[in-house]
């Protein structure tokens, strides 16, 4: 409940400042994101045609496309890094997130989330079994950064 | 390693302070009060109560050399605190300037001046006019951009450390002219005029700061954030480390010796973090292993307490009776809800003190 009827916070011009520095704004253009995420999808789907499903999510994750206006470079990473989490077998996922580094399991726990809201595009049952293994890894932890980070895939 | 002191206090513990020797601890019960305790034998007995304050206190600092209290609240003022001859605690009130309230007070080392961080998108510099016999504030202001939720005093008695609601943690200088002799030249800077920006980081993964410490010798700072995360900047060789806790955030941290940082939080658990290289790691949650004090075997990380109780509720059906199951509803942790403080020893550097929600104070031997 509204303690005040007046918002002070939109008379004040610096709020809007503060506000705009507080969003993730990438520094690359939509172009040029698209292209860097075209150029890993390449190499990524070799990496899961030869089976190697480590390779693959490290390509995938590094360098992910953050901020506003990059809705379509965001969706299409979110595509590739969910063809990998399909293609790898059951049995595999525990020692695939095992083999991952703390960051690139943080990145990858966002990406799970971004497939768990969007339930008609992705496979929720498939990113529920990665989600348990990245939690089993990295502790409660992984859920808090994904939660706390403005950088948001 | 683990519990020197254990003490049950009937509320939460927002905040406390020892004095220098550790025969009084000052407590703040969740409200506008301070109460003072004295040590008699093993237990804490209340001496003073200190109530100048109209809303809740946020912060209580003793100063070891110079017996001083400062104390800061909600209502947007700070006192300092001075016992007389019989033994009263005489409050002054200092002019902080701030039109939010006060969250955090650190005395700094020489014990001359102090910082109030603030809502006020400020932290207030305080020190003693003694033209006008009146605290005087200056305020840091440049560049920061959100509540100010933690402070810490470098050991030159000039640079500050603050952190916030803005995700940022700042490295300032916080010299005054006729007060601070001029500081040596360091990493962090050769000349430090009020206000100086020396150092700005960020935690890996954004999320407001709840904690600043500065390394004994002051190399280095460390600063706790909620995003789980421990990171530890040196200005000299230009590296910024972060160690990715498993757990819930952390809110306090203390670097008591030069390779020991002891960081509580959310999780109930001290965690203390040594240097392994150019990086940090776990070595030791405290109180954790002592299963004759506990018999309990869930964590509170591992997110089994809960879940056992509703499967014990489920399978015997039966309602929830706290206490009832085999692991009590307890945690396996001394600290039975949130560590609000964790400050290092006034009188050693290998023990720190905790205070929590669930009303207990204890003090820690951190040294294996």
């Amino acid at each position: 409940m509204a303690h005040r009827k007046l918002a002070i916070d939109g008379l004040d011009a610096e709020n809007q400042e503060i506000t705009e520095q507080m969003q993730f704004m990438s520094t690359k253009s939509n172009e040029e994101v698209a292209s860097i995420v075209d150029q890993k999808a390449a190499a990524v789907r070799a990496a899961i045609t030869r089976g190697n499903s480590i390779e693959a999510l490290e390509k995938a994750l590094a360098d992910p496309p953050y901020g506003r206006g990059l809705e379509s470079a965001q969706s299409s990473n979110a595509q590739l890094v969910s063809e990998i989490l399909m293609a790898t077998r059951a049995q595999d996922i525990a020692s695939v997130v095992a083999n991952l580094v703390d960051e690139d399991r943080d990145v990858l726990l966002k990406y799970i989330y971004h497939g768990l809201a969007r339930p008609a595009e992705f496979n929720c049952g498939v990113l529920l079994s990665w989600h348990e293994r990245v939690v089993e890894n990295g502790g409660l932890g992984s859920i808090v950064r994904v939660m706390s980070d403005r950088r948001i895939v | 390693m683990g519990v020197l002191d254990e003490y049950n206090f009937p509320f939460c513990v927002t905040a406390h302070a020892f004095n220098h020797d550790k025969t009084q601890v000052a407590v703040c019960p969740n409200s506008n009060e301070v109460h003072i305790y004295q040590r008699s034998g093993t237990q804490w007995a209340l001496g003073h109560v200190l109530a100048e304050h109209d809303l809740r206190v946020t912060s209580i600092d003793w100063a070891p050399r110079t017996n001083r209290l400062v104390t800061c609240s909600q209502d947007k003022n700070a006192y300092v605190w001075t016992q007389d001859a019989t033994g009263t605690w005489r409050p002054t009130l200092v002019h902080l300037r701030i039109q939010r309230a006060a969250t955090q007070a650190k005395w700094s080392p020489l014990e001359n001046k102090f910082a109030v961080a603030s809502g006020d998108k400020c932290v207030a510099v305080c020190y003693f006019g003694e033209d006008n016999d009146w605290w005087v504030s200056k305020h840091i202001k440049r560049p920061i951009a959100s509540t100010v939720l933690c402070v810490a005093w470098h050991p030159n008695n000039v640079l500050l450390a603050c952190g916030g609601a803005d995700m940022k943690a700042r490295v300032l200088s916080a010299y005054i002219k006729g007060v601070d002799e001029k500081p040596v030249a360091s990493a962090w800077g050769e000349r430090l005029p009020f206000n100086t920006l020396c150092g700005e980081f960020a935690a890996p993964s954004g999320g407001w700061i709840h904690g600043v410490a500065f390394s004994p010798d002051g190399e280095s700072v460390a600063f706790v954030s909620h995003d789980s995360s421990l990171t530890v900047a040196t200005p000299a060789s230009g590296e910024v480390v972060s160690v990715r806790a498993s757990g819930l955030p952390f809110v306090t941290l203390a670097w008591p010796a030069a390779d020991t940082i002891v960081a509580a939080g959310y999780d109930c658990s001290p965690m203390v973090y040594t240097r392994d290289g150019a990086s940090w790691r776990l070595v030791k949650r405290l109180g954790e292993d002592d299963r004759s004090r506990r018999s309990a075997t869930a964590s509170p990380s591992s997110g089994n307490s809960a879940f056992n109780l509703f499967r014990q509720m489920d399978s015997r059906n039966q309602p929830a009776r706290t206490g009832s199951a085999a692991d009590g509803g307890s945690l396996r942790s001394v600290h039975q809800n949130t560590i609000t403080e964790l400050h290092r020893d006034p009188t050693t550097d290998a023990d720190v003190s905790t205070s929590g929600l669930d009303g207990k104070l204890v003090q820690w031997s951190i040294r294996a």
